[in-house]
């Protein structure tokens, strides 16, 4: 029984990293060969789609190709880094203290602004689109990195989440600091950040992958295409270029996928504080 | 020792509210201000300062397009949400049954979150294009394949999309689910005699219910994003059957018809909120609230 279901389940890795493989190997082959293989999607052969598992002639004149003479290439890709990361890092630095507040203390209105968040939360990006616009153009960010990076930091995911993560930090903890005459800014640099950290990083990582992969904000906000992102890398595909585009594919793949590896021991821990219960 | 006590809170209550104050200021401008204006706009003349009353709502009811894309945006929520929450839920359940090379499992089926959209659109063409793998396969079997882009099965392929990029993030948050239920009310039941599918439905899917409200919030959010594979699959214009709200809202936006896309946005807003108001008991945070 066990083994049919990690026959199943090993059915289901290989369906996951079909397309990733697939693009792989096909980024190291030259065009005679890709026109062969996948001539009859690009028009240019009658042929049924073939995929070989291994390049007959491994070349990399598609990277050489797409890093040295894309220049539009190379720049999207550094308009990603440059409007994910900030992103990402004020995220945390915004959301962390105030998701200790939301998670420790008491106020007025706390219910009422938890609310607000939630709703902030679940609102398609579409939705406020038009006011966003308009606000980011009387700031005069419109059209800039800045115009991504800004209402990206205030997105309340993230206090959402960390809220969850720091409410499972024991009061007594927090009491017992704070009798040792820690102020609050010590008490969340030293005790609630420490704790937190896993949470944090966990955020973090998904931030990143949502960042990266953003679509909807880049093209309403910037007009200017010489600051659009990798999202936004939807080439005309040709027999000419479907090598570089496949090396295209990879390289877009690299920043997330390592972030993915390097972060996704966090995430489980983040996701515990998701429990409920307990 | 009481004024000791009262002292220490208001000191406390005034540093950590400066914690909180940067978030409001963004929420404030990036959202709340933006929702307020939203909801002005939709009751206005486009561009003028006219009052239109409900005018623009009108125009959206009986606008062809929106129903079009209210229908498709339903049709895809009510079709592989569930979809997606059932086999995820399955997963979880079978990796449980496993207990080995849980890790290496999870660590795949997490991996196509990763995958951003824009270095999906080759593969994704070379798998379902109308001379694409999968035709081929069929082919081979002598069925004809259809074109999946450009017919309504582009609908089952942003459907499988979804799934394909959704499912280990949701497996992973009922896994986590699964693992915080108590062993011993298993053992419990196994003593009395119960098998495995009356355990898990007397057991484990009770005790997932909180956890599966916030799956279903997740998963919510995740399919408003499915926009970005819609975009992938046809760009502004794709076909019929997987024309969006989204699409629509854009469509507006570049047109400048603002006062249908506000009207629309807030109706969609409302949706959400009411939403939220239905199930907000569950997410608040319990204690101190």
């Amino acid at each position: 029984m066990k083994k049919l279901v990690h026959l199943g389940l090993l059915f289901l890795a290989l369906i996951i990293f079909a397309p990733i493989c697939i693009t792989v190997i096909h980024s190291f082959m030259g065009m005679r060969e890709l026109e062969l293989n996948i001539g009859g999607i690009l028009g240019s052969s009658t042929k049924p789609v073939a995929i070989s598992f291994l390049p007959s002639y491994p070349t990399f004149k598609n990277y050489k190709d797409l890093l040295l003479y894309s220049e539009a290439f190379y720049r999207m890709f550094w308009n990603s880094l440059i409007q994910s990361v900030p992103t990402v890092f004020g995220q945390v630095v915004v959301a962390a203290p105030a998701a200790y507040v939301m998670a420790k203390c008491q106020f007025n209105g706390k219910r009422i602004l938890f609310w607000i968040y939630l709703v902030a939360m679940l609102m398609p990006f579409q939705v406020l689109m038009v006011s966003e616009y308009l606000i980011l153009m009387d700031l005069s960010i419109i059209n800039t990195h800045l115009s991504i990076i800004l209402p990206g930091i205030f997105g309340t995911y993230p206090v959402f989440i960390l809220t969850k993560v720091f409410m499972n930090i024991p009061d007594e903890v927090l009491e017992a600091a704070r009798l040792d005459g820690a102020n609050s800014f010590t008490l969340l640099r030293k005790v609630v950040l420490p704790i937190g950290k896993g949470g944090i990083i966990a955020v973090a990582v998904l931030d990143f992958l949502e960042c990266i992969n953003s679509i909807e904000a880049p093209l309403v906000f910037l007009k200017d295409r010489a600051l659009h992102p990798l999202s936004l890398f939807f080439p005309e595909i040709s027999l000419y270029n479907v090598g570089a585009v496949f090396a295209a594919s990879v390289v877009i793949m690299i920043p997330a996928v390592l972030v993915f590896l390097i972060g996704d021991e966090y995430l489980e821990a983040g996701f515990k504080a998701f429990k409920v219960k307990g | 020792m009481k004024t000791d006590n009262n002292k220490k809170k208001k000191w406390k209550f005034r540093g950590e509210l400066l914690f909180l104050l940067p978030s409001i200021i963004g929420v404030a401008v990036f959202y709340f201000i933006p929702f307020c204006d939203v909801l002005l706009r939709s009751f206005q003349t486009e561009f003028g300062s006219g009052f239109a009353g409900i005018e623009n709502y009108k125009l959206v009811v009986e606008n062809k397009a929106f129903g079009i894309a209210v229908r498709n945006t339903a049709k895809f929520i009510a079709i592989y949400i569930p979809a997606l929450l059932i086999f995820s839920l399955f997963l979880a359940v079978l990796l449980d049954y496993l207990k080995e090379r849980q890790k290496l499992y999870k660590k795949i089926f997490l991996l196509p979150m990763a995958i951003p959209v824009a270095s999906l659109v080759l593969i994704w063409k070379v798998f379902f294009d109308k001379a694409g793998l999968i035709n081929g396969i069929l082919k081979y079997f002598g069925i004809a394949g259809p074109d999946y882009f450009h017919t309504s099965f582009a609908f089952l392929v942003l459907g499988i999309t979804y799934l394909w990029r959704n499912f280990g993030y949701d497996m992973l948050l009922w896994k986590t689910g699964v693992d915080a239920i108590e062993e011993e009310l298993y053992e419990a039941a196994a003593l009395d005699g119960a098998g495995f599918l009356r355990r898990f439905w007397y057991i484990t899917l009770p005790q997932l219910k909180e956890m599966g409200f916030v799956i279903v919030v997740i998963s919510i959010i995740n399919s408003f994003k499915v926009f970005r594979e819609a975009y992938l699959i046809g760009g502004d214009y794709p076909n019929q059957s997987i024309y969006m709200l989204q699409h629509l809202f854009n469509n507006w936006f570049v047109r400048l018809e603002l006062g249908k896309l506000t009207a629309a946005a807030i109706m969609l807003a409302l949706v959400v909120i009411l939403f939220v108001a239905g199930i907000e008991k569950i997410l608040t945070p319990k204690e101190k609230l």
